[in-house]
Order: C-alpha cells, then structure tokens, then sequence
C-alpha cells in the first residue's frame, strides 16, 4: 500500500467532504431563504455556485491523477470509483439548491403569501437523507445507507400530494399562479434531491460491498 | 533469538570440566596399575630366577636335559607361567609348552637380548607358538659372574588385560558416582544463582505491566541484592513522575472541560487531536466519535472548514464570524492560531469558539431600537413640521384649515409626549431596578386593581368592552403601587385596543404558592408563536401600521416587563391567533430576605 496513494485517497476524502459541506450548506441557505422570503440569501446561494462547480471540477481531476498515477485495485479503486460517482451526485444537489434559491427570489416578492404546502416536511425528510448518506459514506455504515435508500418513496408520495394540493389551487385561486408555480417547481427540486441522496447511498454500499444495488427497488 | 540459559551454562561447564577430569584420573590410574602389576610380575620371575638359578646351571652344565625339562615343569606349575631356558647361543634348551627341539633360535628375541646383557628384558607381542599376545619376561642367569643363560617366562596378555580389567571398572564406577555427585552439586550452585535473577525477571515484568508499587526482594548474593535495590528506587521514581503527568493531564482536563469556549485542536493531516465539550455541544458532534477522525468527517460546516484551511496555511492567527448548524440559529466567533510543541515545531492548529449568539442578539436590538426610536420621533416631527410651514406660507389666512392644521399639530406633539414619556419612565425603572432605589412596600393588590381598571373605563366603554375584575380583598404583597398599577393599567389597555367590540376582558388576582399571579385575558385577535419571544422588546410590533392606527408608542410592554423585573417577578404570555391572549404576571409576594 503505497504512502503517496495512502495520502492521495486521504485528501480525496477530505475534498469530497468539504464539497458535501458546501453543498449541505447551501441547500439549508437556500430553503431558509424560501421560508423567511430572504432574497439577498438567495443571491448569495446564487453566487456560491461557482465554487460548487469549481470544486466538483477539482474532485473528479484529483481522482482521475490517482488512477492514472497509482493504477489502484480492489477497494482504493471502489473508492475511487465512488468518489468520481458522488461528486456529480453532489453537484447536481448543488444545482438543486440554486433552482430552489430562484425560486425563493420569486416567492421573496410575494411576502403576503403563505406557504400552503408542507414543503418544510418534505425539505426535512430529503435534507435528513442526504445527510444520512454522507454519514453512511463517513462512518462506513452500510445499514444506514440501505435505509436511506428505502425512504425515497415517502418523498415521491410526498411530491405527488403536493403536485395534487397545487392543482387544486391553481384552479381555486388562479392570481397567484405565480407562487403556486414556483413552490412546486421547488417540491420537484427537493424531491430530486432525494434522488440523488440516494444515489448516493448507493454508492456508499458498492463502496463498502462491493455490490451495486441499483434499480433493485423499483415500485 | 534466546541465549543459552544461565542455568545449563554453569552446570554444563562445571560437569564437562568434572568429567573430563575423572575421565583423565581414571585413565591415568588403570595405566598406573598396569604398569605396577607389570612390575610386580617381573619382580616375581626375578625372584624364582634368582632362586633357580644355581639349579638350572647346574643342570645346564651336566646336560641333563630331561631332568632340566622336568624342574622347569615343575616351576612352571609353581608359578602357573610358561618357562623357558636358553642357551647365550639362543638355542632354547627347555620349554613348558613346547618342545624345544623344534624351536628355533631365540638370540633375537628383544628380551633375550637385553637379558643376555645382563638386565631383565621385557616384551610383548604375538607368539605363533601359542597364537596370541603374549608377554616375555627375561632374566639373566649367572654363574661365576657371567650369564650363563636366561630364564624367560611369558604369559598372555589377555590374563593380564582381565586382571586389569577389575581395577578399570572400580575405578570407572567410583569415577561415574564421583560425576554424579559433583553433577547434583553444581546443579544447586546453579540454581541458586539463577533463582534470585528469575525473581528479579518477574518483579521487572510486573514494573513492565505498570505495577510500580511492587518491591523487588532484596535477597540472595550482595550483586543480586544491589541490583535489586536499584530497581527499586526505580520504579518509585517512575511512579512519582508517572502520578505527576497524571495529575497535571488531569488538571489540564478539567480546565478544557469546564471551558464555556470551546477548543480544538486539529494536526497538520486535519485530524482533530482534541475538543473540549463546549466545541462539541456548539458544532453538534459526539466528542467520543470526533476525537481522532479528519475534521472534515465529523464535523461538516463548510464555513468551519475553510476556516481550519485557512488557520493551518497562515502564519498570523486568523478570526471569522461562522454561523453554526445546529439547534437554533447561533453564531459564533472563531479564533484560529498554529499549534506548537515545546520546541517551537508546528505541530497542528488550534481553534477556538466563542458563542455570540447573545450578542449578536442584543446588538441587534440595540440596532432596531435605535432605528426604531429614530423612526418614531421623526415622523411625528415631519409631519409638525410640514404643517407648521405650510401655516408660515398661507399667513393664516384660511382660518377653517388653520385650525384643523393646528389641530393635526397638536396631537402630533402629543404623540411625541406619550413617546419621550414612556421612554422616560422605562429608563427611570430600569434604572430604579439597577440601582434598587425602587421601594416595595407591603399593600393590598386589589386596591392597585382596582385603580387600573378605573384608568381604562372609559376606552372600555368607548368600544363597549367589559372590564371583569376578580381579586381577593385580603390578598397582598410587597409592591410598588404606582408602577404596577402603570404595568396593569398597559396591559388592559393593550387587551382593550386588540379585542373587537362587545369582548370582555378579564383581570383576576390569586395566590399560588409563595407567589402571586395577576392575569389579564383578552378575547381579542391573539399573537402568533413567532412573535411571542420578542413580543417585550421596546419598540417590537406584530403588525406595525395597525400598531400605530391604535395609538400605540411601542413601548408598553416593554415598561410592563422591567415594572415587573424590579419586582423581582416574572411575566409571560400565553396566545392562541384568533382566540386571544393571556399575560400572567407572577410576583414574590414576600421580598426574600437576600437580595
């Protein structure tokens, strides 16, 4: 086990880890903006992205110089094979949080409006598995990992009574469609952002197993 | 690899010596007793020459061979040994075992030579006559002091070798014994040396496993004891400096453990070394699970890791405000710095958080307060002072609006009254309150209840609002009278001013306890939750223009809440939107004795 390919997957790890932070980040930043109709919030959500991008850029050249360099086998190459995979997990989740942030501008003009649906349940819930995945991913737990993988329904249920709450007022109360578009645009968003959590969580078991376990839960 | 243990060392050596020798004493005896026995042979065949010798010449020269034959037969059978006589020609004359006739000349025999010289002559070797080793001896015979001839004897060896061969087993089982013994002894000689040293092996390993209390025995050889007694002064000074890092680490525990700031310390690899529990409470991690794992495993802040980059890269100590994940919504302050051992070495980074989420709090209160108290006098001014201009400008010609324009202008000044009043009153409370200079004196509560209410009749009446008082006669308490009947009088007025037309509102007093609770309920809109921890600050409105609409200055509650801090009391409010609210505020009914 060479020293250089020891210190390379360490600061592999620490890169993935700081763009999970990064990206956990502006996820929260973004949905506080929505509820607290923050609009300058949301412009810095704006903003950060780049770094996002910049990061994602960084992690996935980091780990082709490892490949190429130290040729690795068995489980550095699962790692580095994981790591390639997250990285577009999480800057995909990344491109998730800039939609919301939008959105939020959009709501942010609209203060008088309530928020008729429980996108703070749905934001919970795709938030807890998200984080769920990356603790999977740093404590090594295949368990939890399968977990997450089993709550995406919840979400998609979720997504799909909100999607039916949003019809029915677009039709009872058609001035304001220009919420009622935007908060749903937002449930979609979160919802994908479940997606990908799962994804995720995937991609922590093929790490530690070595098995990919996609697709095996189709409803 | 294991050396050759002590024990086998010294008894091997010892018995190898021990062997060796007896191996060489026997051996060099058995030759002793050979030779002696050769020598008692000989001495005895010189003896029965000597003393046949007359005979034999005699015979020798008469010739008379038979009867020489039959006296060295005779001989011979004395002394059970083989006979010969020969001629100094070597002609061999007579022989016990063989006729001599047929045997050839014996000059050249080694042992008749010498014999023939005048000494006895001894030989060994193979006899074709009797097919085996045999040994010669030879003696001279004289006559008239010449040798007239030799006598020789031989006998075989191998009776020699069996005689011999009972002294060789004597002395090979004395021999044998002697090992034995000797063995057995030096076996004990070595193991009492080894015993001790196995003893002070044992102690050692006990020091080993961190028993520094043990003692080693100080017994055995004076070598064996010195040691011994050095080991031990040894482990009792390890054991005082071992105690003392203890202590001293248990000491640095304690003051990073009672810390309000919390600390971490991180290595250059970015794996936290330490954190103390307030980090770990402020960030919300296990500080069991963080200790030891890459900072950016346990704790994923993406402001705090910029920051820990940053810290380990600068040369200066680095500062940043973070927001922290988390329960609720805290800020804090964080304080990064290089880590270095006692020899100046960088060895990692050290962080420190200060939670500032309280003044952050406050600040932003003060923030509001000033821009709220700026807002509020400004705009009753502007609107003074552009009516009073627009008097100047019309020269009081028109007098109808004039008037209203006076009008307008007076409840504006009003207006401002009530403001710098109540900010007046709310600084002399607070002040009061610092300084303690507010007095409490025991009196009955409804009597101040009663005042209040009276204040508020006729607004009450104006929106045809019920005023329901509820209050014990006896019941009292240590109280200011005038500012609590103000903080009362304020809370029914705010319940009249948010409760629609014909609501009642409902003041009531009891005991509860060592306190006593006064209530003010209104059927009024009520208060979102959200309002309800800030609902006290100076200048805090749920909905602003509907504030003002009512008259309002802003700072009623606030004057409420520090009425009742200097009665040492408590207040709160219970709210349902739609329903109504509720303040309770409970009051010490005695001053405790220590204030």
């Amino acid at each position: 086990m060479s020293v250089h390919l020891q210190r390379e997957l360490e600061t592999l790890k620490k890169s993935l880890l700081s763009l999970c932070a990064l990206v956990e980040d502006q996820l929260e930043s973004a949905m506080d903006a929505l509820q607290n109709r923050d609009g300058a919030k949301a412009e810095r959500v704006l903003q950060r992205d780049t770094e996002v991008d910049h990061r994602e850029i960084e992690v996935e050249e980091e780990c082709l110089k490892a490949l190429a360099l130290h040729q690795p086998v068995a489980c550095d190459l699962r790692f580095l094979v994981s790591v390639l995979k997250m990285n577009k997990d999480l800057e995909r989740i990344g491109d998730m949080a800039v939609n919301i942030a939008r959105k939020a501008i959009t709501v942010a003009g609209y203060s008088d409006v309530e928020i008729p649906f429980d996108l703070a349940g749905m934001w919970q819930k795709s938030r807890d598995m998200l984080r769920d995945s990356i603790d999977a991913l740093v404590n090594r737990n295949a368990r939890l990992a399968q977990r997450v993988c089993a709550r995406d329904c919840e979400v998609n249920r979720m997504k799909k009574e909100i999607r039916q709450q949003a019809e029915d007022l677009l039709r009872s109360q058609p001035q304001r469609v220009v919420v009622w578009l935007a908060l749903l645009a937002v449930a979609r968003n979160l919802e994908r952002i479940a997606d990908h959590a799962t994804n995720i969580a995937e991609d922590v078991i093929y790490l530690i197993e070595g098995r990919i376990v996609r697709h095996e839960n189709t409803q | 690899m294991r050396g050759p243990r002590l024990l086998w060392q010294v008894f091997l050596v010892y018995l190898a010596t021990l062997a060796v020798m007896i191996a060489g004493l026997g051996w060099y005896a058995s030759y002793v007793a050979r030779e002696f026995y050769m020598d008692r042979k000989q001495a005895e065949l010189e003896t029965v020459a000597k003393m046949s010798e007359s005979r034999i010449c005699e015979l020798l020269e008469r010739g008379a061979l038979p009867e020489l034959r039959e006296y060295c037969a005779e001989l011979a059978q004395a002394i059970s040994l083989r006979m010969t006589v020969i001629l100094p020609s070597g002609q061999v004359m007579a022989d016990t075992a063989q006729d001599p006739r047929q045997m050839d000349n014996h000059a050249n025999r080694p042992e008749v030579q010498i014999a023939l010289r005048g000494e006895a002559g001894r030989s060994t070797r193979f006899s074709h006559t009797v097919g085996q080793d045999q040994t010669y001896l030879a003696v001279p015979l004289r006559q008239a002091g010449s040798v007239a001839g030799v006598v020789r004897t031989s006998f075989p060896v191998q009776s020699l070798s069996d005689a011999i061969r009972a002294v060789y087993l004597r002395i090979a089982l004395v021999g044998l014994a002697a090992v034995v013994a000797a063995g057995a002894v030096s076996l004990l000689v070595a193991k009492n040396i080894t015993r001790p040293l196995e003893a002070l092996r044992q102690g050692a390993e006990r020091f080993a496993r961190g028993e520094l209390k043990h003692r080693l025995p100080r017994s055995g050889a004076e070598e064996i004891r010195m040691l011994a007694q050095s080991l031990n002064h040894m482990a009792a000074d390890l054991d005082q400096r071992l105690e003392t890092i203890v202590r001293q680490e248990n000491e640095h525990q304690a003051v990073l453990t009672s810390m309000i700031e919390g600390v971490l310390a991180i290595d250059p690899r970015g794996a936290i070394l330490s954190l103390n529990e307030a980090c770990a409470e402020m960030l919300g991690v296990d500080a069991r699970k963080a200790r030891g794992r890459l900072v950016h495993e346990s704790i994923r802040h993406a402001g705090l890791l910029s920051f820990v980059e940053e810290a380990l890269t600068s040369s200066e100590p680095v500062e940043r405000d973070l927001e922290a994940t988390g329960p609720g919504k805290r800020w804090l302050h964080a304080q990064g710095t290089l880590l270095h051992d006692g020899q100046q070495r960088q060895i990692g980074g050290l962080i420190v958080l200060h939670d500032v989420t309280r003044m952050r709090h406050l600040e932003k209160i003060r923030r509001d307060f000033v821009a709220n108290v700026s807002h509020e006098l400004k705009t009753p001014i502007t609107s003074i002072k552009g009516f009073v201009e627009t008097l100047l400008h019309e020269r009081l010609e028109d007098k109808e609006n004039s008037f209203r324009f006076l009008g307008i202008i007076l409840r504006q000044v009003n207006r401002l009254d009530a403001i710098i009043g109540d900010l007046l009153m709310l600084s002399r409370v607070e002040r009061g309150s610092e300084e303690q200079t507010i007095e409490l004196q025991c009196e009955s509560l409804a009597e101040v209840l009663r005042a209040a209410v009276e204040m508020c009749e006729k607004k009450a009446e104006d929106k045809s609002i019920q005023l329901d008082l509820e209050c014990p006669e006896d019941l009292q308490a240590e109280i200011n009278a005038p500012l609590l009947e103000q903080a009362v009088t304020n809370l029914i007025d705010n319940a009249i001013k948010y409760s629609a037309s014909g609501a009642a509102v409902g003041i009531t007093a009891l005991c509860e306890g060592q306190m006593v609770v006064i209530r003010v309920q209104d059927q009024g809109c009520g208060i979102e939750a959200v309002h309800l921890p800030r609902l006290f600050e100076r200048f805090y409105r749920v909905d602003r223009a509907r504030s003002r609409e009512l008259g309002g200055t802003g700072l009623g509650l606030a004057i409420v809440k520090h009425i009742v801090a200097a009665h040492r009391g408590l207040v709160r409010v219970e709210s349902a939107v739609g329903r109504g609210s509720t303040v309770f505020i409970s009051l010490p009914q005695e001053r405790t004795k220590n204030t």
